[in-house]
């Protein structure tokens, strides 16, 4: 089952940068009775797609799974309210927290060593061999084959290049099963697109299926491409009473143009095209001349 | 270009010397003139001086690629930024303080008040240290004046050499954490400009690494 969305959302906490209490999401669920990895392939090509859609420059698809981390915090006994700690530490990449941690809780040298390495398993795919020879038990190796396949399964198809690793990406444990992904645009301080595999909500539903899925946060969208410069090709600005020529030139840019609404002087539209970075205007005199320039 | 934050202040021509020694940067910042912005176009870095608890918040957004500042500012702020490096330097630690020779009378009040710059830290370690009620005042600085006057029993404060408490007539009655200079990156950054941003910690690290060394010969 393939479900999709756009709409409202809410939450409490806005701490972080982009958040917002009421915001705009637009997602994706895809649902199975039994677990296929198929499916991860699959939402992230279309993860990837909607990113590439955007026609933006310098962008990557983060991907990590949940179970690399679990498979050492279990072999190695840590409890729920210190595998929590752990895991936030480890997503901050804080090599000094992971060290006072392993300090206080008399977590052996290998087990620091292993936990200050993941912090920095991050890159491209030669991540893979690092992270294989760290991971000493069956679930962590289990996770590494399952991110090589999709990986590789996605090179296949030539969207390699689009896709980032980190092993020390750590989402919340509670909700996630496996793969995780954030989406990241040069630009934005903070993460545009985020998703994974949440096997176990369903049955909280009385409803055992598997699931993927992920959202794009429409309000941070927003905020890049107004910075995204070459986003417009040009501008279209008219004077009064030329609105109706306006918007078919506008439709006539297959979305390449920037359309100003109100009428505002040439000068004023040359200030603005400086300020987007946009080279060229096509200006709508009252008359109904078309004027272009190029600035 | 790669943008780092530096926290105006002591800190951060400590840590512009740093980056020097690592050969990372040649410039000076004039920290007494009134520019805030300062570009090496050589090895392509621009410098901004920022408040320290603000330097978290430019490099959340993104707006610096890598910050400066002292771990009290991030365990008060609490940003979603990478944390990777210490810099082992602006050593000192968080404290809690108070009037020399009353901390057992304080301790054992129904009620304490509690003056600090930093709200969080002592909202946490209080809701889980003490079992009284405890009221948290939040100043902008001085803190030391506070249980002088009477505005509060007990102050939580960074701790450098202790002559101030000394000079106002208080002693740290807990150490509570240990406090350096951090290296912060933003999550965006450690991404999409990995190679430049990899090339800044591994030259800073083999730095402390061997300085670290050079410090024990001796």
């Amino acid at each position: 089952m393939r479900v999709y969305y756009s709409g409202k959302a809410y939450q409490y906490l806005t701490d972080n940068a982009g958040d917002l209490r009421e915001y705009y999401q637009t997602g994706i669920e895809k649902f199975d009775t039994n677990y296929s990895i198929d499916s991860d392939v699959e939402i992230l090509i279309i993860a990837i797609e909607s990113l590439l859609s955007l026609g933006l420059s310098n962008w990557t698809l983060d991907i990590g799974d949940v179970n690399f981390f679990k498979g050492f915090a279990y072999s190695m006994n840590i409890d729920e309210e210190h595998f929590d700690i752990l895991r936030k530490l480890i997503d901050k990449k804080d090599y000094i927290g992971i060290e006072n941690f392993s300090k206080k809780y008399e977590l052996s040298k290998e087990a620091l060593n292993i936990f200050r390495k993941l912090a920095r398993l991050y890159g491209k795919e030669d991540i893979f061999y690092e992270a294989k020879k760290i991971a000493n038990n069956h679930m962590s190796l289990e996770s590494i084959e399952r991110l090589e396949y999709i990986y590789n399964s996605l090179e296949k198809v030539g969207y390699h290049e689009y896709i980032t690793l980190d092993f020390g990406m750590l989402k919340s444990l509670n909700y996630y099963t496996g793969l995780i992904f954030t989406g990241y645009i040069e630009g934005l301080g903070y993460p545009i697109l985020s998703g994974g595999r949440y096997d176990n909500l369903c049955s909280s539903f009385d409803c055992k299926l598997s699931a993927c899925g992920f959202a794009i946060g429409l309000d941070r969208l927003l905020n890049i491409l107004e910075y995204a410069n070459h986003y417009y090709e040009y501008i279209i600005a008219y004077e009064g009473g030329r609105f109706i020529e306006a918007l078919s030139e506008i439709k006539k840019s297959e979305g390449k143009a920037l359309l100003l609404s109100d009428c505002i002087s040439i000068e004023e539209v040359k200030k603005k095209a400086k300020l987007n970075n946009i080279k060229k205007i096509i200006y709508i005199k009252n008359d109904g001349v078309i004027c272009v320039l190029e600035v | 270009m790669i943008t780092i934050a530096l926290p105006k202040g002591r800190l951060s021509s400590q840590t512009l010397n740093i980056l020097k020694s690592t050969g990372l940067t040649s410039i000076d910042i004039d920290e007494d003139s009134r520019k805030l912005v300062f570009i090496d176009n050589i090895k392509n870095y621009k410098f901004i001086l920022v408040k320290p608890f603000d330097v978290p918040t430019y490099v959340e957004y993104g707006i610096a690629d890598i910050g400066v500042v002292g771990k009290d500012v991030l365990m008060e702020v609490n940003k979603k930024v990478y944390e990777i490096l210490d810099f082992k330097i602006g050593k000192c630690y968080l404290a809690i303080a108070g009037p020399k020779g009353k901390k057992e009378i304080i301790y054992s009040k129904n009620k304490i008040r509690v003056a600090s710059k930093f709200q969080n830290i002592s909202f946490e370690y209080f809701k889980e240290a003490f079992n009284q009620e405890v009221e948290i005042i939040n100043l902008n600085g001085s803190v030391e004046l506070a249980p002088i006057l009477g505005l509060s029993d007990l102050i939580i404060d960074i701790v450098e050499s202790g002559r101030t408490l000394e000079e106002n007539n208080l002693e740290v009655y807990d150490k509570l954490y240990d406090i350096s200079a951090r290296m912060i990156i933003n999550r965006v950054s450690l991404k999409l400009k990995k190679k430049a941003i990899d090339e800044v910690i591994q030259t800073i690290e083999r730095w402390l690494d061997n300085d670290s060394k050079i410090l024990q010969q001796y």
